[in-house]
């Protein structure tokens, strides 16, 4: 059996190891990951090429290929350390604990604008979800297709909420969830970096904080367990940590380049995952500033 | 038409893995389309939409993997199946027998006493932190990885420098050390030439054609591009051209790079004054006079300056098969051109082929446009949209970030290929094929598909598309250089020799005595 030690663990993660003994199932395994169900609930086995990130735990291997591991395979985790039934164990103790902490809106925007602004045109020429892309690109009936839905439903979502019609504007997020052709699919990638935007506000805006609660209700239903659970995580501001250094990035770059750097980072998250939710993050962020915006209309009126 | 589907219960793939094997599903013979994704209500509905629904697709569930084809050829069903069900079987990559993984250069260079090189990968974050590592720990430095500020090259080359170190990068694709190669290299025999070389596939080029001409290379050292910038004044090249005066198996140096800052072409040819032994000096738009001056002997193009080097390690020029220009060739192709048909399109992977064909057309063609142009009135206003004579340097930042290298996954050409393809001014598109280590498995049957469309599509609009493809490699690499080249022959390729001939070839083509 390879023993391994746990490199950092996430503090949701952290949770489940309190009890003594409890039994686990392999759920799907990947070349870096190892998704795991611990009471129904999803948790992630990650080699030490990943970033840390909500409900996982990284871990000192390169990747997981020479441990054999197959989806149902059983295992427990217990406060000292986790196991898969005769392929791996892990060594919890003196682990790091790792959460992640969004940074929050800025109280000045307009270096942020600026960088949003840089972003949005990035990926519109360099970035790798051809939805996206200005250029037209050779591609089957169903790409096009694809393509269209996606961009559809995502420009109908973002003017929905001029309306704040929450009934409306989940109705409208429903249609994207499940919607691509990735693990995660692209319309998923997408509302995780909206809620992720979303979860910066400053405001307590309730119409927002409902419709994040319905999102995550409703993809419980419509997408996989693996997407699922990014979006929740997503709803209560946890992401993983390029991600949220891009976030930071955003809002406090004062240079194109560390712009550049940061979405070219999260750019080479899954096949066009990263750019998809980069996408999602740059416009949640703009209606937060276009609500700024309006509020301080209102109040100098 | 016929539309059948299959779906993999609880079957999940990475999303890179999943879209590899829906490209490579569609490439399938007899496959009009295919489709494989996540079986949710969406992706359910957009195969509805386009025409593509089933019974099967109907009872996909959210975690299972759905596979829907269509296909104008019933018979060949079960064999598309089959050949996608053999592109799942094949997707996982088992590590190498015999490799050991150490999770820091610490712990390696610990446990491999007798290392003297670190080769260096990593985002570029982490890039500046474990290349300072391998140097305090006393290695030589390969560093691969980009985004490393100019700032930060300048402090790791000059701490290299002092320890007596080579800080090979950062942005470094290409070395040959003691004839192994590293990272995007070609297998060529040992010899007694070293290069010193500013640009990766410049170095590749020169020492293909050196073993073509029956000699070898005894070093390869990569400086990084931006080494002999102003900012950097060629500290890698100056001590690369150091150690090859040391390396007694070396008799013959080249030294390459794109356009170099001009103090630091001054600083590097008043090493090559000082140097013991002969140097070839190729630096593209480079000063003739000033390099022979300094006793250098210049070369304006890539086969020059490797015909130049294997003279002065003992060949007889007249002996050598240099591939002249094919003048019976030009004529030909011009034959079949039509007036309306002007202009030069070049798709590159590698950015010095891109840049030497390029330099070939501004010699006679006015107009010349790319991505890369140092002159800002002939930069491209936009990368997607080609202008007149345009080269593109698919291997520059704007077209790999979040994506492979074009040398890695040659098919980020393939749109851009066949748009060309379709423009009817369009008389030539020149495309490189980089063979090697680190190279894509099968460069040209990636692109044979889209070759054989633009060929029918020309026909049936009645005029002739002339493609020109150059193979870069030795019949010793992995993908071997003759099998591709005959490869492109029987698609109706026209084969270029070199890189040299490529730009030269391109630019010949299309004029018609209305040359600067």
């Amino acid at each position: 059996m390879k023993q391994v030690k746990a490199l950092s663990i996430d503090k949701e993660f952290k949770k489940r190891t309190l009890d003594t003994k409890t039994p686990l199932v392999v759920h799907s395994v990947f070349e870096r990951t190892i998704n795991i169900l611990i009471e129904n609930e999803l948790f992630t086995l990650a080699s030490n090429q990943i970033d840390n990130a909500p409900a996982t735990l990284v871990i000192d291997l390169v990747n997981f290929n020479e441990c054999a591991i197959d989806a149902n395979t059983q295992g427990f985790i217990s406060p000292e350390k986790v196991e898969i039934n005769g392929s791996l164990s892990i060594d919890l103790k003196t682990t790091p604990t790792w959460e992640c902490q969004l940074i929050e809106f800025p109280n000045h925007t307009k270096k942020m604008s600026e960088n949003i602004s840089l972003a949005m045109q990035e990926i519109n020429s360099r970035g790798n979800a051809k939805w996206l892309r200005k250029e037209e690109s050779k591609a089957t009936s169903f790409d096009k297709e694809m393509s269209r839905m996606l961009k559809e439903r995502t420009t109908t979502l973002l003017e929905g909420f001029s309306t704040n019609d929450t009934h409306q504007n989940v109705q409208n997020a429903k249609k994207l969830i499940g919607l691509g052709q990735g693990l995660t699919p692209s319309g998923d990638d997408f509302l995780v970096g909206l809620l992720l935007a979303f979860s910066i506000s400053r405001k307590d805006n309730f119409s927002e904080k409902e419709w994040g609660k319905q999102v995550v209700k409703e993809s419980k239903k419509n997408t996989n367990i693996i997407s699922y659970s990014a979006i929740k995580y997503a709803a209560i501001g946890k992401t993983r940590e390029t991600i949220a250094v891009f976030i930071e990035t955003l809002v406090q770059a004062q240079t194109d380049n560390q712009v550049k750097q940061a979405l070219s980072t999260v750019m080479k998250i899954g096949s066009s995952s990263g750019t998809e939710m980069a996408w999602g993050i740059l416009n949640g962020l703009t209606l937060l500033l276009k609500q700024e915006e309006q509020n301080d209309n209102t109040s100098k009126n | 038409m016929t539309i059948q589907a299959k779906i993999k219960k609880n079957t999940y793939f990475d999303s890179v893995s999943l879209m590899s094997l829906s490209t490579r599903a569609n490439l399938i013979e007899d496959v009009k389309q295919a489709m494989i994704g996540m079986g949710t209500d969406m992706n359910k509905e957009v195969i509805r939409n386009v025409g593509m629904g089933s019974n099967e697709i109907d009872q996909a569930g959210t975690g299972d993997l759905m596979i829907t084809i269509e296909t104008d050829n019933p018979d060949a069903v079960d064999t598309i199946f089959e050949e996608i069900d053999l592109l799942f079987t094949t997707k996982v990559k088992k590590p190498q027998k015999g490799a050991t993984v150490y999770k820091s250069i610490n712990q390696a260079s610990e446990e491999i006493e007798e290392a003297n090189v670190a080769i260096i990968s990593v985002n570029g974050s982490f890039a500046v932190r474990e290349a300072q590592e391998a140097l305090d720990k006393d290695l030589h430095v390969m560093l691969f990885s980009d985004n490393v500020s100019i700032e930060e090259e300048l402090a790791l080359k000059k701490s290299a420098h002092e320890k007596g170190l080579l800080m090979m990068g950062p942005d470094c694709g290409t070395a040959i050390i003691n004839n192994i190669g590293l990272c995007f290299a070609n297998k060529v025999r040992k010899g007694t030439i070293g290069i010193v070389a500013a640009s990766g596939t410049g170095a590749q080029e020169l020492s293909v054609r050196i073993h073509e001409f029956g000699y070898g290379i005894s070093q390869l050292i990569g400086t990084g591009g931006r080494d002999l910038s102003e900012a950097i004044g060629g500290i890698m090249m100056l001590d690369g051209l150091a150690a090859l005066e040391e390396d007694d198996e070396t008799k013959v140096i080249i030294l390459i790079s794109k356009p170099p800052a001009k103090s630091v072409e001054i600083k590097v040819l008043e090493a090559v004054k000082n140097s013991k032994k002969p140097v070839v000096v190729y630096f593209l738009g480079g000063d003739e006079e000033a390099v022979t001056k300094a006793g250098g002997h210049y070369a304006k193009r890539s086969k020059e300056a490797a015909i130049k080097a294997v003279v002065l390690a003992g060949a007889k020029e007249e002996e050598l098969d240099t591939h002249p220009l094919n003048i019976p060739l030009v004529e030909e192709v011009r034959a079949k051109l039509s007036s309306e048909q002007k202009y030069i399109r070049g798709l590159f992977c590698g950015g010095t082929l891109c840049d030497e064909a390029m330099y070939a057309a501004m010699e006679k063609l006015d107009n010349v446009y790319s991505n890369i142009q140092t002159n800002p009135e002939f930069k491209l206003v936009d990368n997607n949209k080609s202008q007149e004579h345009t080269f593109i340097d698919f291997g520059s930042d704007e077209f790999t970030s979040g994506k492979p290298h074009p040398m890695i996954d040659p098919s980020t050409r393939i749109d851009r290929f066949l748009k060309e393809a379709a423009d009817p001014e369009v008389a030539v598109i020149a495309m490189d094929f980089v063979l090697g280590y680190g190279s894509h498995e099968d460069p040209v049957g990636v692109m044979l598909p889209a070759i054989k469309e633009a060929k029918e599509q020309a026909e049936k609009a009645g005029r002739h598309l002339e493609i020109l493809g150059y193979v870069l490699g030795t019949e010793l690499d992995v993908q071997n250089s003759q099998e591709q080249t005959q490869k492109l022959m029987d698609a109706g390729v026209t084969i270029s020799s070199s890189s040299q001939n490529t730009g030269l070839l391109a630019r010949e083509f299309v004029l018609k005595g209305d040359s600067k």
